[in-house]
């Protein structure tokens, strides 16, 4: 099992090398230069010049890629042109509430996901199984943005129970314990504040969860079919099991095996979705932090977004591996 | 294969779907009621009326017409991006796949470090480069299909170039290059084409994406997430600025998975790419 991990973690170095070199490289070929980029069409060579070496841009790329690599193993991605801040403060700021977000609705999509599609495996062709069918045929399909736009209206305007936006209301302080908002006020016992943060992530979780959850269900789903007509579950029945003892104790199991990939499939999806959802609901997370330094041409923020997520992204699914590993030993031995 | 299709409801319902878009896309200049970008602003914001069914946007501009050429510019990213996407990774899968040796290795991992991004930050990664835009985001979403496609056929070419057949031509002198388009290619069209028609609903949400965060299409082109953007800042008191164009996405892409999935049935489940149904 070690020589497995191992193995896979040191194939992902490359990976991460060159996706970082990728960013590098992309970021430098911005048409007329980067200094020209955050300037604007009508900056004077001069103070193009300038900005270059205040960056230092004006040294040769080998140089610049060379520092820039080192920069990212030690987590320096610069100063942020827009906050004055560390970039690295800023994400470390941002990260929390994606991952709060990210965490809560794959909770939410594993929770639903799961037993809707065994009821639509156990039930195959009822009216619970089509219900199920269109809705993950519908939550594949929703854009996310549109179905934070229509939660807004029917949570926050119709049932005025849901706030619109933000993560929190301003004013409300979390002693910090793990850096997860709501995990700190859950463990601090701050009621209040663990109420308002819940109430906050409940609209965009569901909104992120939509996509994951349509993808575990229907894995879940074919997967059990598949289950359900091996030998082993014959024998179980033949032995004189009941049916919710031979689905739960034997089929299952048997059958969540996939879903572990299909949940490490969809985390580039919920990244992905979180940079959408943050922006509809104005939740300062990562997706939140790189839309703006986008839009304000934050270089140093754009590449240490992107060098951080991939890398986190790489060894999530490393993670996932290892648990596919852990509860297959056939992957282990492939 | 479009007999077994026949045989596929879902694969009939997102055939229709498709039909009523392209049946916008080639009448919208004769059925929209108003210019898509004509503004009346005395009329700004008003809801849903027999002049103007959908409701009109901040500007006054009819939303139906918007819509009605915005199925223009959705189909032209979702057809565009994914024929270029296609045509790279296709090309990429197969001298990877086929030839394999230290060229199809480096290309096989330049896609795995493609695949390392989530797919939205690569979209941005590009715009980021590019800047803002139509065609830019387009660029974007071409990029993020190709590994994919290159993936799906480089597993097909590494299974079919050891198929006996392909020993027979080889045997026979035919080229490399014979091989590959006669007896490779035209054995992988039906997964690759049902990978196309999944991938052009993805294509077309992530341009609308791009579109809702200020990225893709500017003002006042009529892209539909381009409108919901410009909708969400009057979600709480004209929600059917943002409604409609959303809709529109959705039932577009619900024609393309249900006709891509009816596809894929009818051609035996044979590519396992694509969303669930």
């Amino acid at each position: 099992m070690a020589r497995f991990l191992i193995r896979r973690a040191l194939l992902l170095i490359p990976v991460l090398w060159g996706a970082a070199s990728l960013a590098f490289l992309g970021l430098h070929m911005v048409p007329g230069g980067i200094a020209q980029a955050i300037l604007g069409e009508h900056a004077t060579a001069a103070a193009v010049a300038k900005i270059e070496h205040d960056l230092g841009l004006d040294q040769p790329l080998y140089v610049q890629y060379g520092h820039f690599l080192v920069n990212s193993v030690l987590g320096r991605f610069g100063i942020s042109f827009r906050t004055h801040d560390p970039v690295f403060t800023d994400i470390a700021a941002a990260f929390p509430y994606t991952l709060q977000l990210s965490g809560a609705a794959l909770l939410l999509a594993l929770i639903v996901g799961i037993p809707a599609g065994v009821v639509a495996a156990v039930r195959r062709g009822s009216w619970a199984d089509a219900a199920i069918s269109t809705t993950v045929l519908v939550g594949v399909s929703m854009p996310v943005f549109w179905t934070g736009l229509l939660l807004i209206i029917l949570g926050a305007a119709k049932l005025g129970i849901f706030p619109v936006s933000g993560a929190m209301t301003a004013g409300i302080a979390v002693a910090p314990v793990t850096g997860l908002p709501i995990l700190d006020a859950l463990l601090t016992g701050n009621g209040p504040a663990f109420t308002d943060i819940a109430l906050h992530l409940a609209l965009p979780a569901v909104t992120l969860c939509l996509f994951p959850l349509a993808f575990i269900g229907q894995m879940t789903r074919s997967s059990l079919l598949e289950v359900l007509s091996e030998d082993f579950v014959r024998t179980a029945r033949a032995k004189g099991l009941s049916e919710r003892a031979t689905i739960f104790r034997h089929a299952l199991r048997a059958a969540l095996i996939p879903v572990v990939t299909v949940v490490g499939l969809q985390l580039g999806g919920l990244l992905s979705g979180a940079i959408l959802t943050e922006t509809v609901f104005a939740i300062p997370g990562m997706g939140y932090l790189t839309v703006n330094a986008i839009q304000y041409r934050d270089y140093p923020v754009v590449e240490g977004v992107v060098v951080v997520t991939v890398a986190l992204f790489v060894v999530v699914n490393l993670a996932v591996d290892f648990t596919y590993a852990l509860v297959d030993p056939r992957v282990r031995y492939a | 294969m479009l007999k077994r299709l026949r045989k596929q409801p879902a694969g009939i319902v997102g055939a229709a779907i498709l039909l009523g878009l392209l049946l916008a896309v080639i009448l919208a200049g004769v059925v929209a009621p108003y210019s898509p970008i004509a503004q009346d602003l005395p009329h700004a914001l008003r809801p849903p009326s027999p002049a103007h069914w959908f409701g009109t946007d901040e500007f006054g501009r009819d939303i139906l017409s918007r819509m009605l050429y915005g199925s223009r510019i959705a189909l032209l990213i979702g057809l565009s991006t994914v024929a270029g996407s296609m045509v790279i990774g296709v090309l990429a899968g197969l001298v990877a796949g086929f030839y394999r040796g230290p060229g199809g290795e480096a290309i096989m991992r330049f896609m795995d470090i493609l695949l390392a991004f989530p797919y939205l930050l690569l979209a941005l990664m590009v715009v980021a480069v590019l800047g803002p835009g139509l065609y830019k985001a387009m660029l974007a979403v071409a990029i993020l299909n190709v590994p994919p496609f290159a993936r799906l056929v480089e597993g097909m070419a590494l299974t079919l170039r050891e198929r006996d057949y392909v020993e027979a031509a080889r045997a026979a002198g035919a080229p490399g290059r014979r091989i590959l388009l006669r007896h490779l290619l035209s054995n992988m069209w039906g997964p690759i084409i049902v990978q196309a028609t999944l991938s052009v609903g993805a294509a077309i949400t992530a341009a609308a994406g791009l579109g809702f965060l200020g990225l893709g299409a500017q003002p006042p082109t009529p892209e539909w997430g381009a409108m919901l953007s410009t909708g969400r800042d009057y979600m709480l008191t004209s929600p059917w600025v943002a409604t409609f164009p959303g809709l529109a996405i959705l039932v577009t892409v619900v024609g393309f998975n249900l006709f891509g999935n009816g596809l894929r049935e009818a051609l035996g489940g044979r590519t396992a790419a694509g969303p669930p149904i």
